[in-house]
């Protein structure tokens, strides 16, 4: 019971740093986050165009993730051609649930 | 007996931890990855199943989606005896760059890039590179 507790203790520990993400612009990270930040930094002259489309990643309990957060998918989810910008949005629930989700603009 | 179910979770952990050099390092990573270390130390990761694809390029300015598709990919298998003279883990079974991608899919111009990452328990790992193009 003990060796198992300290099993859990070194398991948090060493999933105590495990409750981020890497992106271009992480404007912060809480136990409890829902935000959107841009993932195309390069704003020169840009137009959104008419279309938005989504795609996401899922994590459970930090240890398995899933999914195509890529910008094809997000692309054909809104039928979109010429993709002309692209933001993220992250959710997070206390590390145990977390989705990504890459959000494309174009025509 | 008794200690039969703190064993198996050991081995779990272990294994799971095991992923510790399983790891990939790309401009975005839509999962929980680990705990920095100080270089030269690798990035620490705890995982049991990992299939994810994301972004490579993240500058989408007037960027065609493309028709072709093409990809590359490399393994690594139990990758904390795989690794270089620099501590990085090697990739076996192909090289998954941009230009292997792009040969395989028959494309003379690259628009986009993404790449897909699978690891089962730390024991096995998979990089593909994913390019779109004409």
């Amino acid at each position: 019971m003990r060796l198992c507790g300290c099993l859990l203790l070194v398991s948090t520990i060493f999933m105590s740093g495990c409750v981020s993400f890497s992106s271009p612009v992480v404007p912060g990270f809480g136990g409890v986050s829902l935000y959107k930040a841009p993932l195309d930094i390069n704003f020169d002259e840009t137009d959104l165009g008419e279309k938005t489309g989504e795609s996401s990643v899922h994590t459970i309990l930090w240890v398995v993730s899933f999914g195509d957060c890529g910008a094809n998918a997000a692309a054909k989810d809104g039928g979109i051609e010429v993709i002309k910008h692209a933001d993220y949005e992250h959710f997070n629930v206390l590390g145990m649930y977390s989705r990504y989700t890459t959000i494309v603009y174009g025509d | 007996m008794n200690k039969l179910p703190t064993i198996v979770l050991a081995i779990i952990l272990a294994l799971a931890a095991n992923g510790c050099f399983s790891t990939h390092y790309s401009p975005v990573k839509p999962y929980p990855p680990a705990i920095q270390l100080p270089t030269p130390a690798p990035e620490l990761s705890f995982q049991l199943y990992r299939h994810v694809r994301a972004p490579l390029t993240v500058d989408f300015d007037d960027t065609p989606t493309g028709t072709k598709h093409g990809k590359s990919s490399g393994s690594v298998y139990l990758d904390l005896i795989l690794l270089d003279s620099s501590g990085h883990q090697t990739v076996v079974g192909g090289d998954c760059n941009i230009e292997n991608a792009a040969k395989n899919g028959e494309i003379s111009e690259v628009f986009y890039a993404e790449y897909e990452y699978f690891n089962l328990l730390g024991l096995f790992a998979r990089y593909s590179v994913h390019v779109y193009g004409e």
